[in-house]
């Protein structure tokens, strides 16, 4: 792991926040949209070193509170926490792109749930309203569609490649 | 030499940063999302506008086509819904045009005279973003440049409220809608004249709270914004905001229901943020405006006529907003 897969990795980040709030902001079926950066952070934590990894989901998060109204750190936290748990897990997601995906909708469920849990417990009401089911049902789906095409590409970009010459060895 | 613990020092850094979050949750919150955080948010609102505009110009087209397929049914009862309240509205304004003319009349004598005006300095809007799947607040394509300020109440295209603006960057701004927690409660005028106030629950909720209730509320009752009062100024008068959810009796003396928006939060495309409360220019222009009638002849003398006390109004309906 190196400064650059860092870098790609927080461009993946950035380009998925722009997506988050630009298209799925109109894209919203059953009037619930993706979580894009949650996506993002899960699938570069299984590539990057764990603390890079935390950080990139904190930061992933913060940019998500500071363009909307949720109070902020509410996202940064749960996107850490789910990072965290991404790199823990990572080891375990070389058997394929399908443990890649499983493991994402599972990451994606704990970080809405996560979000919905504390926003409840700092007044937000989330967890009372009647939409949370679908939500923590859909955005977990949502995430593995958007998946199928992201984690592969992620996979490819961010996988370290061999030296130069390394086969002649 | 010291032995390295790389999982250590991660869960070390995500405990660190969860505290942090924490405080940053707890600070944001206490300063109503003011101080450091707002301006962090404008910052970001600046950086992202442009892109999401021009986003919004490629997606929308597909997102209206994909959504009209997927939701002809429920258009055409949408369509059915409208007209059925246009008609409503009609047979209402015809019934009430006489009285209308004499408010009108009163409240440009008072410099009051708000709705029609704001509506025609409204900023229009275009919604071009959301936050997060949990986070129902939008992002709209309108900011300082076009006269867009922090706390303007923001109306859909038929003039329900919406919500209002949170945060402002030169080309865009955040609108927190009215069933937010955050948002500024609506002191709200019922149809028997009573006050009330509907308060964001969050969530899509909005919860309607009547003190010193004596006569019930029934389901189905329009609200509509009071105005300023008392201390509260946040949101002008006589915008509509929702219909009481169900029926309800007081309880020690008070009523609590839920109010169902009259603005459909889910599909907003286009919204009209109103300047409210208006600058003192804009005041001063009116009242000499109001003057300048006042100066000219008068067609016909024109009765004193006494502030009408709205029904039920006496005593009861007192919230403390």
């Amino acid at each position: 792991m190196n400064g650059r897969q860092v870098a790609k990795a927080a461009a993946v980040t950035a380009i998925a926040l722009l997506l988050q709030t630009a298209v799925f902001a109109q894209l919203r079926p059953l009037g619930v949209g993706p979580d894009l950066v949650l996506l993002a952070v899960i699938a570069c934590s299984f590539h990057i070193d764990e603390v890079p990894a935390v950080l990139l989901g904190f930061t992933g998060g913060l940019l998500i509170d500071l363009s909307g109204t949720a109070p902020l750190g509410l996202q940064a936290m749960a996107a850490t926490l789910v990072a965290f748990a991404a790199v823990r897990a990572a080891p375990r997601m070389n058997y394929g792109i399908s443990y890649q995906l499983l493991g994402a909708a599972l990451l994606s469920l704990l970080g809405v749930f996560l979000v919905a849990l504390v926003g409840t417990l700092f007044g937000e009401g989330t967890l009372g309203s009647p939409d949370i089911i679908p939500t923590l049902l859909l955005v977990p789906l949502y995430n593995v569609l958007l998946g199928l095409v992201m984690i592969p590409l992620t996979n490819r970009w961010l996988r370290p490649r061999a030296p130069r010459g390394a086969l002649l060895l | 030499m010291v032995p390295r613990f790389p999982g250590n020092r991660a869960a070390l850094v995500t405990v660190i940063l969860v505290a942090a979050a924490l405080l940053l949750m707890t600070f944001d919150i206490r300063s109503s999302s003011r101080g450091v955080g707002g301006t962090m948010r404008d910052g970001l609102q600046t950086v992202l506008s442009p892109v999401q505009s021009a986003a919004a110009a490629i997606v929308d087209p597909i997102v209206d086509f994909a959504g009209g397929l997927a939701n002809l049914a429920g258009l055409r009862q949408e369509n059915q819904r409208l007209r059925d309240r246009l008609r409503e509205l009609e047979r209402e304004s015809a019934g009430t045009a006489h009285l209308q003319s004499r408010v009108s009349e009163l409240e440009a004598l008072l410099g009051l005279q708000l709705s029609d005006d704001l509506q025609e300095t409204a900023v229009n809007a275009e919604i071009t973003g959301r936050a997060g799947a949990l986070d129902q607040s939008y992002i709209i394509d309108a900011g300082t440049r076009d006269g867009v300020q922090e706390g303007q109440p923001v109306v859909d295209a038929q003039g329900a409220l919406v919500g209002v603006v949170a945060d402002v960057s030169e080309a865009g701004a955040t609108v927190i809608p009215v069933t937010s927690r955050r948002a500024p409660g609506v002191t709200v005028r019922l149809s028997d004249g009573r006050r009330g106030v509907a308060e964001g629950q969050g969530a899509g909720r909005l919860l309607l709270s009547v003190l010193d209730a004596v006569a019930p509320v029934w389901a189905g009752d329009y609200l509509e914004t009071f105005g300023p009062y008392g201390a509260s100024d946040s949101y002008p008068k006589g915008l509509a905001v929702g219909t009481v959810g169900e029926s309800a009796s007081p309880r020690s003396g008070a009523i609590q229901v839920p109010v169902e928006p009259l603005a459909d939060l889910e599909r907003l495309e286009f919204v009209a943020v109103i300047p409210w409360p208006p600058s003192p220019d804009q005041m001063e222009e009116r009242l000499g405006a109001v003057e300048g009638t006042q100066s000219e002849p008068a067609p016909e003398p024109v009765e004193p006529v006494e502030p009408e006390e709205p029904a039920g109004a006496s005593g009861e309906g007192e919230e403390g907003s």
